[in-house]
């Protein structure tokens, strides 16, 4: 389920991360990582998937995304 | 017009500045290196190592533009009473809230330093402590912001002793001989200002309950070292230069000897050289 999960006294949120290598490149599902916040997921994001150099990359919580076809049991793989 | 001997002076001036500079995020590196095992969870020893790793290559990359000799010699060939850094660092965190709020004020610290010498450092290597430095102090934002009311209550305790170090180490002059020297990109007193509002405003947002800020300077009474940006004869504590170059009989073994790694040089620098 996407409800958050707790860590040590605080709510962590799942992201999804997404990134492009170059122009003519598709922006690609990259996994995901939990956070307290915005701020700290955005640097895991960067911290944890920094094997390329991207052109863009960014993240979307998943309490924002819109589910058109539900995966079974409502859960999502993080990492692909 | 400007005499050989002012020009020898002002090179003086610039170079102790980006000494306190990159001493200054060598020790902060030790910082993190030190407080990784603390995280909170995993996530956070990926944070805390890029952060260490980075401020790491920041260093390294100002003591290859500052060696006038061979590579290596502002890491291995200096004692405690010659480095720069800054005294906020010189005593440990005495719990997570402390860790967060002294990183923050040094990497911002240290960030208003650094573009005030923006003249005097290569473009590409600014362009990239800053854009690394965004994302420290996000991270340190991002953990201000999960703060629990213990972290809160540890913060009251820590709060102006730090933020008054911070400033001592920006502005503990009547003047500053850089920016009289026409050196100096803006000036260090907007660059304090810039980073008490900044925490001002992190601290509403992340409800923290600490004394009113003061803009004015705070400046210490004894007598202060304008090269080393410390007190006179104060230096770093014992203990954390040794985590900085250990000295212990088994570091020593392990470390390879000082003319194979001069040789080989393990780094991205194939000259071990910044140019612009």
């Amino acid at each position: 389920m996407n409800q958050p999960k707790k860590g040590i006294g605080v709510l962590l949120d799942f992201y999804e991360v997404f990134g492009r290598r170059s122009s003519d490149q598709a922006l690609c599902h990259l996994g995901s990582v939990s956070a307290p916040n915005q701020a700290l997921a955005i640097v895991q994001a960067v911290t944890t998937y920094d094997e390329h150099r991207w052109i863009e990359l960014c993240i979307v919580s998943r309490s924002q995304m819109v589910s058109i076809i539900a995966s079974p049991g409502g859960r999502r793989v993080g990492v692909v | 017009m400007p005499t050989e001997s002012s020009g020898v002076i002002e090179k003086l001036l610039v170079r102790n500045e980006l000494l306190c500079l990159a001493d200054t995020k060598w020790v902060l590196a030790h910082w993190y290196l030190k407080v990784l095992p603390n995280g909170r969870r995993l996530d956070d020893f990926t944070a805390l190592s890029a952060l260490l790793q980075e401020e790491l290559g920041h260093t390294r990359a100002l003591f290859r533009f500052l060696e006038e000799g061979h590579a290596g010699e502002l890491e291995f060939d200096r004692t405690p009473q010659q480095i720069h850094s800054m005294e906020l660092l010189d005593y440990p965190p005495q719990n997570w809230a402390d860790f967060v709020l002294t990183a923050l004020l040094a990497e911002t610290a240290t960030w208003e330093l650094a573009k005030s010498l923006q003249n005097h450092l290569p473009t590409h290597l600014l362009g990239k402590m800053g854009e690394e430095e965004y994302f420290h102090q996000l991270a340190l934002k991002g953990w201000s912001l999960s703060f629990n009311d213990r972290d809160r209550e540890d913060l009251q305790q820590v709060f102006l002793p730090r933020v008054t170090a911070m400033k001592q180490w920006l502005v503990n002059n009547d003047s500053d001989p850089l920016e009289q020297a026409g050196l100096r990109y803006g000036t260090l007193d907007e660059g304090v200002l810039r980073i008490l509002d900044y925490v001002h405003g992190l601290g509403r947002e992340a409800g923290w309950d600490v004394p009113q800020l003061e803009s004015e300077n705070s400046l210490t009474g004894g007598s202060w070292d304008n090269a080393r940006r410390r007190m006179t004869a104060s230096f770093l504590p014992a203990k954390l230069w040794e985590l900085m170059v250990p000295t212990n009989e088994f570091a020593v073994l392990a470390r390879r000897p000082r003319p194979a790694s001069d040789r080989d040089r393990l780094s991205s620098q194939t000259q071990g050289e910044v140019s612009n």
